[in-house]
This record gives structure tokens, C-alpha cells and sequence, in this order.
């Protein structure tokens, strides 16, 4: 691809957050589960946001969802990368899992009139640089093409 | 027979002459709005006990040098030469800020609040482009609780001001089967229009031509649906409030706002979103409105107009259905039948809010529902306004005003 940056901006693990990318380049999706009341919860964070519990620990989860929201960015992308990838798609998935899990993706494969709200979607580990996955949502093999 | 909630009143306003970029230094234009203010409300300087303003640049690291590319309460204080009993700066936007000098007028902390708010939009460069966010390995977009929700947006190249727009956007019209760019175009048309009959916005002073609905339908894409006049234009200028309490407002001029009822936007939510959803900006709002609405005692059909927020166009959608002013999923069949155009039973940003004006946040709002109270509107006037509401900013950056021509009961 043409352009000033050869990939996207990286995500930046903290202390939070560590093994939720920790499990992304393993090719797992880990989201935290309060072993106290059982709820999920998405971003990561040091406590459990439904009861406030200490240390909610990773669960792997399906990797299935659903889109949530969707948009293509034609152009005001600020970072090189994206300007010289504009127009691109991107958008919110909300995992089947509990319905307040809600992940960015750019929906790789797909085009803007693919995509519909609710389509079913599952998770992939796209490599954006050598080393560096994050994950992308696909739309359903069994959805692929419905308007 | 209880004491009024509210005693609290406007009495003047003023507004500075509007750059589309950093022509002059920001402090010179808050001390126009402000002196224009205490103009307006005939009140003298010396008179003054209190000064706020929310100097937070409206992007994030966008300022550095106090009086240039922001404007403290105190870069004030100085430059007017007053030392005011009370003086704060408050975080947020003007909706923040407005809460505190209402709250301080009322609990006596002054008895004179001088509020004002300064937008700086850089001379070179784009809006809110740093050199973190050209470069950098992490896209920073705001304040510090976005530094922790970048890792999980960035790399998608998710950009929060357009694409916050337009992914509640898709919701809504998935939701609804309503909110197409064609829906859409007379809201946006109306806003350009009305800001033209605002002569102290931006596009009546340089660029007075209206949209056409071909205009709008042709625009270049942002992030899909969100065009180009979707968005508000980031322009540099400054507004400017005298709040005073209804009595000592009846010994300064004839008509004051008199303020029935306020409402806090709401709290920072404990968790953070990688992008707000529908639902969460639809509770947000919605709960502004219900806590609005008792405050002041009255109900969105006791309202003749609705200065309501519109950085992007759908956020006035959303905020109409939030407020009850009409049903949820219906604010685009009054839209359509022309109910929200100043002739219409629901006049909407008749100002022409900051889609017609200008991103001042929301002076332009706050200064309408002032104005038309007051019967001080001029060619803007709706007739027969007793009472208007406004709802400025998003989330907990955001709070209501219902205001009326009379003093609160």
C-alpha cells in the first residue's frame, strides 16, 4: 500500500490490559470474567465494574458477535496510514457473549453495502506489523454477501 | 407557597468578532465578549464578584499559552483588572461552566457571574492534529481516559468526533428505518439558513450564501453518513454571560432569562467505551431530560423553542427524542414537515446553532434561548416564547436549561 507509514499506530498494552494483547498474538481472545459474579467485562480494567471485585481474570471467549454500528471513513483519517488507506471500514462489534462487550473492526473482506446491522461476525487475528496482531471481525461465513 | 428552585438570571451577553482561525490572540477576543457582556446588562466592571469559564482547548493538547490558544479565569481577571470574590475555571464545556456561576449566584458566592468561553482553532494545520497523533504510535484524542481506550481504537483507525457521529448514525438508522442523507438535508439546509440571520456567526459574516439541499446531498464524505456539513466549523471566537439573581436582575434592564430549571450532564461512567453506542448517548441525554424537566416544573410541550446541541447534525436528532420533544424515531417526520424551522410548531437552533454559526459550542445556544426569552431575537424572533430550552455538550460535558421570560415560581 502506498503511503508515509507501513502500518496502522500500535496498540500500547498497560498494566490492565497486558494479557488481553498477550492473547491476541497468541491468536486468543481473553476478556475479563469476575469470578465473583460472573459478569464480563470489556475494556479491561484493574477491577470488576458490575460488583468491584479485585483482579477479574481472562476467559477466552467464542470470538463470535455481531455488528453493532458501522461507517467508511472517505477522508479526515489523521494518521498516515489510514489517510493512504481511506476510503476503509470501520465500525463496532458486540460480542455474543454479553451484550455490553463492544470491540472496534474494520470488518476485513467486506464492503460498505455488505454491511448490515446484527450480521452475525467472528473474530481473526489480523498482523499489522511483524509481531503485532490485533483482532478483526469477519462477517460470517454463512453471511457473506447478504445485504 | 414554597420558595422558587431557581433565582438566578441572565442579563447580558456579548459575543467577539469570529476568526476562522488564530488571526488574533484569543485572550483580545475574550475580553471583547466579555465587555460586550457587561455592556449588554449594563453592569460596571467594578461590580463584578465572580468570573468563571471552561478554558479546556476543545481537542486535546491544542493548548499551551494562557491568553494565545486558551483563556484562564484568572489570564482574565488580569487582563480586566479585577480581582472577583469567586473566580473557578471549570472543566467540560460552556454547559459546565454555566451550572457553576448559576449555582454561584444562587448560593451567594457573588452576586455578579461573569462567565465566558474562548475557542481556539489553531492558524495552521489541521483541527486538533498534533504531532502525537500525525506520528506517534498511538493516536491520542482527548483527555487521559482516551489515552487508555486508544489502544483499542487506533489501529482500526477508529476517529472519535466523525466516526461518533456516524456510528450512532447507523444505528439509529437501522433502528428506526428513518435518518438517510435525504432526511437528513432540510435540518441541515435550515441550520446554514437560520445562522445566516445571525450576523455574529461565522458563515453570515464571511460566507453568507445558503446550503441547498443539492449542496448537502453532493457533500464530500467524512466517515459515511457524516458529510462534510454534517460537521460544525472550527472557528476561533468568544462569548460572554452576566448572571445575576432576579431580584438585582429587575435593577439592570428591563428583560432578563430567568433561569426554571437546570440539569447536570452525567457522571463519568465507571467503565470506559471503546466508541459510544446509541443506546449510551440516548440514555445520557435521556436522563439529562428527565432530571431537566422536574427541575423546572414544566414538560417539553411548555417549550416555544429548542436550542439543542449540534456539533454533528445527528446529535440535535438525538437530543430531540432524548428531551421528549418529540417521540423516539420520529424527529425525522418533524424535520421533514417543517415543524422545526422557525415557522414551524418546534423551532430548532433558530440561530443556526454551530452548523450555522460556527463551533463556539454552545454560546450559540445558551445566547438564543437568552435572546428569544427576552423578546431580544430581532429578525430571529419566534413569537410568543414564554419559555426555551437548551441542551449543550455530550455526556458528562453536558447539561439543560430551561429558561423563561418570567421569574421562576
Amino acid at each position: 500500500m502506498p503511503g508515509a507509514a507501513a502500518h496502522p499506530p500500535l496498540p500500547t498494552a498497560d498494566g490492565n490490559s497486558r494479557a488481553f494483547w498477550d492473547g491476541v498474538q497468541a491468536h486468543s481472545l481473553l476478556i475479563q470474567r469476575c469470578a465473583a459474579c460472573t459478569k464480563f467485562q470489556f475494556p479491561p480494567a484493574a477491577a470488576c465494574e458490575h460488583c468491584g471485585s479485585a483482579e477479574p481474570a481472562f476467559e477466552e471467549v467464542s470470538g463470535r458477535g455481531v455488528v453493532l454500528s458501522f461507517t467508511e471513513t472517505v477522508s479526515g483519517a489523521r494518521h498516515p496510514y489510514f489517510q493512504a488507506a481511506s476510503p476503509y471500514l470501520v465500525g463496532l462489534v458486540r460480542l455474543d457473549e454479553q451484550e455490553d462487550l463492544v470491540l472496534a473492526s474494520n470488518f476485513p473482506g467486506a464492503r460498505y453495502d455488505d454491511l448490515c446491522i446484527g450480521a452475525p461476525v467472528e473474530v481473526e487475528f489480523q498482523e499489522v506489523a511483524e509481531g503485532v496482531c490485533i483482532p478483526q471481525f469477519r462477517l460470517a461465513a454463512d453471511h457473506e454477501g447478504v445485504r | 407557597m414554597s420558595a422558587p428552585r431557581h433565582t438566578a438570571a441572565f442579563v447580558g451577553f456579548g459575543q467577539s468578532r469570529v476568526f476562522r482561525a488564530a488571526e488574533v490572540p484569543l485572550g483580545e477576543l475574550a475580553l471583547e465578549a466579555t465587555r460586550a457582556a457587561l455592556e449588554d446588562a449594563g453592569l460596571r466592571l467594578d461590580q463584578v464578584d465572580g468570573l468563571v469559564c471552561t478554558p479546556d482547548a476543545p481537542f486535546s493538547r491544542g493548548q499551551s499559552a494562557d491568553g494565545v490558544e486558551f483563556v484562564s479565569s484568572r489570564h482574565l481577571a488580569g487582563a480586566l483588572g479585577i480581582e472577583p470574590a469567586w473566580i473557578e475555571d471549570v472543566s467540560g464545556t460552556i454547559a459546565n461552566s454555566t451550572l457553576a456561576a448559576i449555582r454561584a449566584v444562587e448560593s451567594g458566592a457573588c452576586s455578579y457571574a461573569l462567565l465566558f468561553r474562548a475557542l481556539h482553532n489553531p492558524a495552521s494545520g489541521s483541527y486538533g492534529h498534533t504531532a502525537e497523533s500525525r506520528s506517534g504510535e498511538i493516536e491520542i484524542s482527548g483527555t487521559d481516559v482516551h489515552q487508555v481506550i486508544e489502544q483499542f481504537r487506533a489501529s482500526y483507525g477508529l476517529y472519535p468526533p466523525a466516526d461518533g457521529a456516524a456510528l450512532p448514525w447507523s444505528q439509529y438508522q437501522a433502528r428506526y428505518g428513518r435518518g438517510s442523507r435525504e432526511d437528513m438535508a432540510p435540518l441541515v439546509v435550515q441550520a446554514r439558513n437560520n445562522g445566516l440571520a445571525y450576523e455574529d456567526g461565522y458563515w453570515a459574516r464571511y460566507k453568507p450564501f445558503p446550503l441547498t439541499t443539492e449542496d448537502y446531498l453532493l457533500a464530500r464524505m467524512v466517515s459515511r453518513p457524516v458529510s462534510i456539513y454534517d460537521c460544525d466549523l472550527p472557528v476561533q471566537g468568544a462569548g460572554a454571560f452576566v448572571i445575576t439573581t432576579a431580584e438585582r436582575a429587575a435593577d439592570l434592564v428591563d428583560r432578563a432569562a430567568y433561569v426554571h430549571g437546570i440539569a447536570d450532564g452525567v457522571p463519568a461512567r465507571g467503565k470506559v467505551s471503546v466508541d459510544e453506542t446509541l443506546e449510551e448517548q440516548m440514555a445520557d441525554n435521556s436522563d439529562i431530560g428527565r432530571r431537566l424537566w422536574a427541575d423546572a416544573g414544566c414538560g417539553p410541550g411548555d417549550v416555544q423553542v429548542a436550542d439543542l446541541y449540534d456539533g454533528f447534525s445527528i446529535q440535535t436528532v438525538l437530543w430531540m427524542e432524548a428531551l421528549g420533544l418529540c417521540e423516539e424515531g420520529a424527529a425525522f417526520d418533524l424535520i421533514r414537515d417543517g415543524h422545526t424551522a422557525p415557522t414551524g410548531k418546534l423551532p430548532i437552533n433558530p440561530a443556526g446553532g454551530n452548523l450555522g454559526g460556527g463551533r463556539l459550542h454552545g454560546i450559540n445556544h445558551l445566547m438564543d434561548a437568552v435572546q428569544q426569552v427576552t423578546g431580544r431575537a430581532g429578525k430571529r424572533q419566534i413569537d410568543g416564547v414564554d419559555r426555551a430550552v437548551a441542551a449543550v455538550g455530550l455526556g458528562w460535558a453536558a447539561a439543560g436549561f430551561v429558561l423563561g421570560a418570567g421569574p421562576a415560581e
